[in-house]
């Protein structure tokens, strides 16, 4: 919205340019290790600074240079604080706001609010921490802002990322090497799926449904009408199941049973359903519920292109053969649309590449010849371009970038007497997701701690949790057994799971409380209390 | 304290502390480093005690200084005035120091310094032999000062140098006389310091750093330790002058942490630095900063290198990096960093103050200023010397060093440490250098210097050397982490007998190798140990290799007991001492009848190499070993009824031996036992060789000799006296006699001319000639004054004789009296029977008059540098030459063998001597042997009887035998530990008859142990058989 | 950049300023034989192989470390040198278990390829060779420290490239090893289990566990991919033998070659006796095995159905993050154009 897209502005490789990182919301070294060693390279062979904001001691806090920890859902404050610094100081780039932007008065009035002081209230970051951090940040000749789940999972999601192009415009930190708003995804293909158009608002290309142009050409296309209203994203389709408006549902490759929040309630959803295909290559929690399983293959198993975070298109090979009686999950998706009485004939993934590119600019000059020698970043859009490392060079997507002032939201949920502590969830190194992979690899399992909860010492204290101890987390939608893991590097008052297990899956206390816009629900702040599990009650 | 705010101030200070370091009535300055050991610490407490109870702790002054240096007296001190030095002071010692020396000025002469050689005492340290050779510039403070006050150290000009860099130069300047002064690195390598400091100061960057390395690691060496305990301000001061030359606002003290009193003082001294303004901001107002940190080592050896111990600063394992980029370059933090040894920077303030020129007037062309030695080992006066460069090794280790410690031969020197080489006695008189030493494969290193005698077994030193190197092997380069290994494995090998020829070539490839490829000093010099020694001692390990023997009988394996693996003839010495132990004498005597058949006369003329190799010697005395035979063997002689029975002649070959000397008769004597017939030849009317004819009977009584010669000719061998080959008998007609080996035994019986004018006058005799004279009875007129002349056994022997024969004698030797090669007991007789002995003189000229001797002329000569045998050569001094009267001259200078019957096939040397095969005693004409002197030269009776023993075998072997002597009986002497009792008395003093007895005639000056004297000097013996 | 010129074994070379000796020779197609020079890591000089002279120095140098310079003579093929390589290969040698035969390294293995080209067999020092017990306390891979040549490589990746510290020297002279401290398990210590060590490795020290005694190295196929975990999109080489991934690997791409656990280790479950290899329809409220035709039918009827009685929004459809681009435009294609709703997500936002 600032921008005109949302996407890793720059690449991996040149994020080793840069003078400052701002790491904010991103566990980098175990949700991103390959990202997490860049980093920790420029830092401890570049002479990079780092800032790291987390409520949590990462490990990239060893190799900060300042740490602000945060409480969890109080990103806005914080980023405008550092604004306010920057703008105070004369730190900002007024010859890029200048040329490149608009709307920064209408900011400006926003920030005088925060100043250090009143965000030390509202984050519990000292005051001095916060001016330190502005100085460096606003004083650099490059300045990376490197992001993930950690901003977005948030009813303020869409503020928080808005509020952190604003820092990253204010500076004139957008469109060279060494500098940009670099949200990092956390899965293989999250940018591909999005690219292609599997979102519920926009057609393959970021084509919006809306605009009937967009609908026309695809109708020309592929020979049909399309619906004219955006769909429903993931949780409303939840919500709508048990309104008993979807009735059906198709889910390849996905386990909301996991991952989605509130799952009480996602099971709720899916049971009420008449009618759930579920393709996935294992038995998932989710499949275990449908009506029929069609058994897709693994990455190993067939051709195709994956999309990475930072917009490169790159060729997944087929290895090996289809275990057993699996197929590709493309064939599936052929067979299927063909008995529903649609008939799509493509031999080769490599075709269906073709049609892509044919109907989505952004990936307009992408082949698999062209792929052969590693990977393309879009935008692409002609047969002769050469790829896009870095964007918004000369200008913006959408022209000139915006400034969109935005305020401090509390989260939808804050800690009261009944369940004084904040939850935030996440990832740990040894396990992807919710495990359908990684939970069957033996020695991954062998040595990933599971079924972990972060308390602070001080909070253990407090509730006289022993370390290694089991404990029940309850919040407002269920409760969990886990094991504490005593630690300072979890401030007081928030405790941290990761959410890969399904023994103790953290999402059956997740809040599905969604952002307005990106309809992305809160998993990072939710209210809890715990208590010791084996207490004789 | 205030902080000194500016120059001025600091003046002012330090002219309060000169006066009042000036200003004492009596100090008393104590070691209260390297003497802690030995009890300074107390001696310091009851001086504090005493002097309080005298009421004079205020007007005495006791003052803790570092090392003095004189290590092997601790605990030493010092007391001003008068500079008198008490040494090996104990507490009970100081109430009497108190009394007599303090209050009274009186002095205690036991406290006090005696010279060893002159017995003479000496007040004054500075009159110490040992210090006299000194020049102290590093050492300036060391035992002068208190190291823990600065005060002290600003009395003695400290931090004037500092202040006159900060008021007087630029760093450009400073580098420049420090470049003049010639200064190099003192931790081994020997870079020039002042290029260092410019390489520094001109690389880029803004921060930068200087380091002193004081991870002293050497085995052995301890000056950088003594100087940051005795002496730290210097150290501040030099780095302070370097970081100020350098460009660097930051310094550190790398020292370890096994020196806590090092660490100690230093940390005091950088305090106090910076409570008195010379250490931190805007240091005297100059706006320069300097900060020094202190980081203590973990005492990894490999952290002396530069790289190693910057890792080791900055947190990593100490493990060297590639140079190239030198620290000068990019050093700590990837900084430009000077690293400079301790002593390098100590020498800095001198420099400074006294400037380039003096220091470079001290040293060689390349090698400038002094070097610091820490003495060790084998050495008398072990300590720190510090000593300028182009010292000989001779003047350190003798002069100073007080020679070898129980005037033990000197063997080798170890310099450098482990990564330095075995320096062997022929470089003693090499003026030292950095590059003098590394010509000779050792080098400087930090200045370790260990003395070895002979009984420091080569191998095993590199074995040890080789050992402490991969044990500090940081591991990180394969060739220093396997090579030195396998290295390792062979030299232990070699000193357990378990190595084999092949693995010398190995050895010596792997030595190469691991040198060539290593990446750091300590892996590229690792070798040097092992490279020196096999350089200079390749004969040990060839020993130890080959011959599984380890002639320095330190390597267990492969020795039996010193004395025995001595003995030329392999007497089993340690079995006939336990069995005399024992009370067992006639079993002792058959012991010692094996290899030797002439045990009365060992017992009375050997030259006991056994004696000079009994480790009992090293506690106190010899085991008297010589004499514990003649014992045995006069008891037997004086007990038995009858002499010994013939032995059966089993073999059918008869042997010719000529010459019945001990060689010919030893030989004799086994092949006799193994059942050959044996005739001997001998061209005197007696039989006995050299033992009649050559050794006075005041040494060796004809009638002994002629006893043990009956018991041989009891077991069956033919003499024939009288009868010369190649005038009574032809030599070829021995074979056409039957006669299937002929053994060539003749000794050296002829004597060598001097060719200087006058040897052919009326009164001019030949040592052996004369000697042969007066043994036979023969009338010799000398007159009354007799100049002999030479050195050696025959020299002593004809002067002696001369004594007895009532005439003034005067022995002339042109070496000096260690060099003489006589027997030491023979010397000490002779000068006791009052034998004038003057050395260092050369005769050039026997005068006479109407052809009678009547004097000679001289002249004065001085040694000069060992020639390639290891002796030093006389060089006579011009203008010296004086004139000496006489009536009859004796030379003695050299014998010769006379071979002029021998066929012209037999081979003879350049030095007139036979040539035989080394191994089978085979001259090359075929059936003919040679052994004795007349193969090697003059030498010993025993050394004549293992010749004649092995050539025996020889013999055997050629005639078809297994070359087994046959033991008549085995004597198990009975050894257990727990008998293993030594007895703590002292040697018995061999009796003699009295001096005015023994010159009126020709009557055994020695006379034999009494029974219980034999039984009580035996079990003194240690037992080194047993091992453990 | 400043170019320089050299000569090297009598070839004329020019390369960039800062080059080192032992690069600038293989970009002329001088091999100069190495074990812990590797590209991406910091020169260490340690395995000493890697030697030359170099003319107007005394002492061999360590091509891998030092920058060539203007005018510099370098010669790889001296006598000296080559002794010095034989000295090495020879030491090292001395100390290895020379099994080759059962080594998953045979064929891969830089020992074994320059005892090879030096004609050495076996070392004529002859010594103690250290026995210890492999190490196979981690799930992942083992550590034979009977066949580490103490290179270092593993170290430097494991401090530069990943910054983790787990491991290092220690000891000392011959029992020098790389250890984790004391010897723990590396469970216990900081390590992440990235393998970068093992990638590293030269020798067959450090070896997977999945691949042992799975093929020789020849036999098995090699496939170069994508990695299916994180948004990276790391590049990787499957390893692959009779269908089964048993290795993983990785040169280049944005990663450049490095991985982390789940990347490098974590592709177990692509031949995990779990997978579904058939249709399943529930059949009274079970889930049974049933055949392609049989389930296409029962989907396409049953949305059909669904379709027909409540609409086309009454259907949703999730695609997938996992799947591929290809899969996922398919899949919104079907939702869009055959079933005819725009509900259809993916769990981008979780």
């Amino acid at each position: 919205m600032a921008f005109g897209s949302g996407a890793m502005t720059n690449s991996i490789n040149d994020l080793s340019q840069a003078q400052v990182f701002l790491v904010i919301g991103s566990n980098t070294t175990e949700a991103h290790p390959i990202i997490g060693i860049q980093i920790k390279k420029a830092v401890s062979e570049n002479g990079a600074k780092l800032i790291v904001i987390d409520p949590r001691k990462i490990k990239l806090v060893d190799f900060a240079h300042i740490w602000l920890a945060q409480k969890p859902g109080t990103d806005v404050a914080i980023i405008n604080g550092l604004l306010y610094v920057i703008l105070s100081e004369g730190l900002v780039d007024k010859k890029f706001i200048r040329e490149r932007t608009e709307g920064f008065e209408e900011l400006k009035k926003v920030l005088s609010k925060y100043t250090p002081e009143a965000v030390e209230k509202i984050s519990g970051v000292s005051a001095e921490d916060l001016r330190k951090a502005a100085r460096l940040f606003g004083q650099a000749k490059s300045a990376s802002i490197i992001y993930s789940m950690g901003i977005t999972q948030h009813t303020t999601g869409v503020d928080n990322v808005l509020a952190l192009a604003n820092l990253a415009m204010a500076t004139g930190n957008i469109g060279r090497e060494g500098v940009g708003i670099n949200p990092l995804r956390g899965q293989n293909n999250v940018q591909g799926a999005c690219d292609v158009g599997c979102l519920p608002d926009v057609l393959p290309g970021y084509q919006k449904v809306l605009e009937e142009a967009n609908r026309k050409k695809f109708e020309q296309a592929w020979n049909c009408r399309l619906p004219e209203e955006p769909g429903l994203t993931v949780v409303e389709m939840t919500n709508a199941a048990l309104d008993g408006k979807i009735v059906a549902m198709y889910i390849m490759g996905e386990n909301p049973m996991l991952s989605d929040p509130d799952l009480t309630h996602v099971k709720e959803a899916l049971e009420s359903l008449d009618f759930l295909v579920v393709q996935d290559i294992f038995l998932t929690e989710t499949a275990e519920l449908a009506d029929v399983v069609l058994p897709g293959v693994s990455f190993a198993e067939k051709d195709g292109t994956f999309t990475s975070t930072e917009r490169r298109v790159q060729r997944v090979r087929k290895v090996i053969e289809p275990i057993g009686g699996a197929r590709p999950d493309w064939q599936i998706i052929l067979e299927v649309s063909r008995a529903l009485g649609y008939s799509m004939s493509y031999a080769h993934p490599s075709e269906i590449m073709t049609e892509i590119a044919s109907l989505s600019p952004i990936y307009g000059g992408i082949t698999y010849e062209r792929l052969e020698n590693g990977g393309l970043q879009w935008p692409c859009p002609t047969p002769d371009h050469p790829g896009t490392p870095i964007l918004h060079r000369e200008k913006f997507s959408r022209g000139l970038g915006k400034f969109h002032p935005v305020e401090y939201k509390p989260p939808a949920e804050e800690p009261d007497k009944n369940y004084p502590l904040i939850l935030t969830t996440g990832r740990i190194l040894f396990q992807y997701h919710t495990g359908t992979m990684t939970r069957r690899s033996e020695g991954i399992n062998e040595i990933t701690p599971t079924r972990i909860v972060e308390v602070n010492p001080n909070d253990a204290k407090k509730y006289r949790i022993e370390d290694g101890e089991e404990i029940l987390v309850i919040s407002r939608r269920g409760k969990v057994k886990a094991r504490a893991n005593v630690t300072t590097s979890i401030r007081p008052g928030t405790i941290f799971m990761p959410f890969h297990f399904a023994e103790s899956a953290a999402n059956i206390l997740t809040n599905s409380a969604l952002d307005p816009i990106a309809k992305i629900p809160e998993l990072k702040v939710c209210a809890v209390r715990v208590e010791i599990a084996n207490k004789k009650q | 304290m205030r902080k000194l705010k500016d120059l001025a101030q600091l003046k002012a200070f330090q002219k309060k502390a000169q006066a009042k370091f000036n200003s004492y009535w009596k100090r008393v300055r104590i070691c209260l480093t390297g003497c802690r050991a030995y009890g300074a610490e107390d001696v310091r407490d009851s001086f504090l005690k005493e002097l309080k109870k005298k009421k004079v702790q205020n007007e005495i002054e006791v003052v803790e200084t570092g090392c003095h240096g004189f290590c092997a007296r601790a605990p030493v001190l010092v007391i001003d005035p008068g500079e008198i030095f008490y040494q090996r002071v104990t507490v009970e010692d100081v109430p009497s120091i108190v009394e007599k020396t303090l209050l009274k000025d009186e002095l205690i002469d036991n406290l006090l310094y005696h010279n060893p050689e002159t017995g003479e005492k000496i007040i004054r340290a500075s009159d110490i032999p040992f210090y006299r050779k000194q020049t102290r510039i590093v050492l300036r403070n060391l035992g002068q000062i208190d190291p823990k006050n600065i005060s002290h150290y600003l009395a003695r000009d400290g931090y004037s140098a500092f202040v006159k860099v900060l008021t007087e130069l630029s760093p450009e300047q400073v580098i420049e006389e420090i470049k003049q002064s010639g200064l190099r690195g003192r931790g081994g390598a020997g870079f020039p310091t002042g290029l260092k400091w410019e390489l520094t100061r001109k690389a880029k960057g803004s921060k930068k750093y200087i380091i002193c390395n004081a991870d002293e690691g050497d085995p052995g060496a301890f000056m950088d330790r003594a100087v940051l305990e005795g002496d730290p301000h210097s150290i501040v001061e030099g780095l302070l002058i370097a970081g100020y030359a350098i460009g660097a606002d930051e310094g550190y003290i790398y020292v370890r942490a096994e020196y806590p009193i090092a660490v100690q003082h230093v940390k005091i001294a950088v305090k106090q630095a910076e409570e008195h303004g010379l250490l931190g901001q805007n240091i005297l107002g100059t706006g320069f900063n300097f900060k020094i940190n202190i980081k203590e080592g973990a005492g990894a050896f490999v952290c002396g290198e530069e790289t190693a111990l910057i890792a080791s600063i900055e947190g990593k394992r100490g493990m060297p990096r590639p140079r190239p980029p030198f620290p000068a370059q990019s050093g700590l933090w990837a900084k430009p960093t000077s690293i400079n040894n301790v002593e390098t920077l100590a020498n800095i303030a001198w420099i400074i103050l006294n400037g380039a020129k003096k220091f470079s007037s001290i040293g060689t062309e390349k090698s400038k200023g002094t070097k610091i030695f820490s003495l060790a080992g084998k050495v008398n006066n072990t300590g720190l010397v510090e000593v300028p460069f182009g010292i000989t090794l001779r003047e350190i280790i003798f002069d100073i060093g007080g020679g070898v410690l129980r005037e033990k031969k000197f063997k080798a020197a170890q310099m450098g440490g482990p990564s330095g080489g075995c320096i062997p006695a022929r470089y003693l008189d090499l003026p030292l250098d950095y590059e003098s030493l590394v010509e000779i494969g050792s080098m400087v290193g930090s200045g370790g210097l260990i003395v070895m005698d002979e009984a420091t077994c080569m191998v095993e030193i590199a074995r040890f050397f080789m050992d402490f190197v991969q044990d500090e092997s940081c591991g990180k380069c394969t060739p220093c982490r396997i090579g030195t290994k396998r290295m390792l494995e062979i030299l232990t090998r070699a000193t357990q007998g378990r190595a084999e020829e092949k693995d010398l070539s190995l050895l010596l490839e792997l030595a190469s190798g691991v040198k060539d490829t290593s990446l750091c000093g300590l892996g590229k010099t690792a070798p040097n140990p092992v490279l020196s020694t096999m350089q200079y001692f390749e004969d040990e390990y060839k020993a130890h290799v080959i011959d599984k023997r380890c002639p320095a009988f330190a390597c267990e394996a492969l020795y039996i007991s010193p004395c025995s693996d001595t003995c030329p003839a392999r007497t089993e010495v340690h079995g006939y001492v336990a069995l005399i132990a024992e009370g067992m004498f006639k079993e002792a005597l058959e012991l010692i009848k094996e290899t030797n058949p002439f045990p009365a006369i060992c017992g009375r003329v050997c030259h006991h190499p056994c004696e000079a190799r009994c480790r009992r010697g090293d506690i106190d005395q010899p085991v008297a070993l010589r004499a514990l035979k003649r014992f045995v063997a006069d008891r037997e002689l004086e007990w038995r009824t009858s002499p010994p029975s013939a032995v059966k002649r089993t073999k059918k070959e008869k042997v010719a031996i000529i010459g019945s000397g001990p060689a010919g008769l030893a030989a004799a004597h086994q092949l006799v036992r193994m059942g050959y017939g044996v005739t001997v030849f001998e061209s005197l009317p007696v039989a006995g060789g050299m033992l009649v004819a050559g050794i006075p009977n005041y040494r060796l009584p004809t009638e002994i000799v002629q006893l043990e010669i009956e018991d041989i000719e009891a077991l069956g061998v033919e003499i024939k006296t009288n009868t010369t080959i190649g005038k009574d008998i032809s030599f070829d007609d021995l074979f056409k006699q039957g006669y299937k080996a002929i053994l060539v035994a003749v000794g050296a019986t002829t004597f060598k001319k001097m060719n200087i004018p006058g040897e052919d006058l009326d009164g001019v005799y030949f040592g052996l000639d004369f000697l042969r004279r007066v043994n036979f009875g023969e009338r010799v007129d000398l007159g009354k004054s007799v100049i002999v002349i030479g050195g050696g056994n025959v020299a002593v022997d004809s002067a002696r004789t001369a004594r007895r024969l009532g005439c003034q004698v005067n022995l002339l030797y042109r070496r000096g009296r260690e060099e003489m090669l006589a027997a030491r007991e023979e010397i000490e007789y002779a000068l006791q029977e009052k034998v004038g002995m003057d050395f260092l003189v050369v005769v050039t000229e026997i005068i006479g008059q109407n052809g009678k001797v009547v004097g000679a002329k001289c002249l004065r000569t001085k040694l000069g540098p060992m020639d390639i045998t290891g002796r030093r050569q006389p060089i006579p001094i011009e203008g010296s030459e004086f004139t000496l009267k006489a009536d009859s001259v004796i030379v003695a200078v050299g014998q010769g063998s006379d071979l002029s019957f021998l066929p012209s096939k037999v081979g003879i040397s350049k030095r007139g001597t036979i040539v035989v095969d080394p191994e089978t005693f085979a001259t090359n004409y075929p059936g003919v042997f040679a052994a004795g002197d007349v193969v090697t030269g003059p030498a010993t009776v025993i050394e004549a009887i293992a010749a004649g023993n092995k050539v025996a075998i020889a013999i055997d072997k050629y005639l078809g035998g297994t070359g087994k002597i046959v033991k008549e009986r085995v004597v198990k002497p009975i050894l257990v530990k727990s008998e293993k009792l030594v007895s703590e008395k002292e040697r018995h003093v061999i009796p003699t008859i009295s001096v005015e007895k023994r010159i009126a005639n020709f009557k055994e000056v020695e006379l034999p142990y009494s029974e219980e004297m034999a039984i009580e000097e035996a079990k003194r013996c240690l037992k080194c058989h047993l091992k453990e | 950049m400043k170019q320089i010129s050299l000569i090297i074994d009598g070839k004329e070379v020019r390369v960039a300023k800062g080059t080192t000796i032992l690069e600038a020779a293989k970009s002329v197609g001088i091999e100069i034989p190495h074990f812990c020079y590797y590209p991406e890591l910091k020169p260490t000089a340690a395995c000493r192989m890697c030697l030359v002279e170099v003319e107007g120095a005394k002492d061999l140098i360590a091509s891998c470390a030092f920058q060539v310079a203007e005018g510099m003579v370098v010669r790889t093929q001296t006598e000296r040198v080559i002794k010095a390589r034989k000295l090495v290969i020879e030491l090292l040698l001395s100390n290895h278990p020379l099994d080759c035969l059962t080594c998953e390294s045979n064929g891969a293995c830089k020992l074994q390829k320059y005892a090879y080209q030096l004609r050495i067999s076996s070392s004529s020092y002859q010594g103690e060779r250290h026995s210890y017990v492999i190490d196979e306390s981690n799930p992942f891979f083992i550590r034979d420290y009977n066949k580490c040549i103490l290179c270092g490589r593993c170290v430097m990746a494991d401090k530069y490239v990943q910054f983790i510290g787990a491991i290092d020297y220690t000891h000392r002279g011959f029992n020098t090893k790389i250890s984790s401290p004391f010897d723990r398990p590396l469970q216990e210590t900081p390590c992440i289990f990235c393998g970068e060590c093992v990638a590293v490795c030269p020798v067959g020290a450090l070896m997977e566990k999945n691949r042992l005694y799975k093929g020789r190295i020849w036999e098995l196929k090699k496939v170069n991919t994508i990695c299916p975990y994180c948004g990276v999109g790391c590049s990787i080489t499957l390893w692959v033998k009779d269908n089964e991934v048993i290795r993983v690997t990785s040169e280049g791409g944005v990663n450049k070659g490095s991985l982390c656990v789940k990347g490098r280790f974590g592709y177990d479950f692509i031949n995990h006796s779990d997978r579904l290899t058939t249709p399943l329809v529930r059949k009274k409220g079970k889930l049974v095995e049933a055949s392609w035709e049989e389930a296409i039918k029962t989907v396409a009827d049953n949305l059909h159905k669904v379709k027909k009685k409540f609409g086309a929004s009454a259907i949703a459809g999730l695609s997938s993050a996992k799947c591929t681009n290809e899969e996922n435009y398919l899949f919104q294609k079907m939702m869009r154009a055959v079933i005819g709703t725009n509900n259809v997500d993916h769990c981008a936002r979780l």
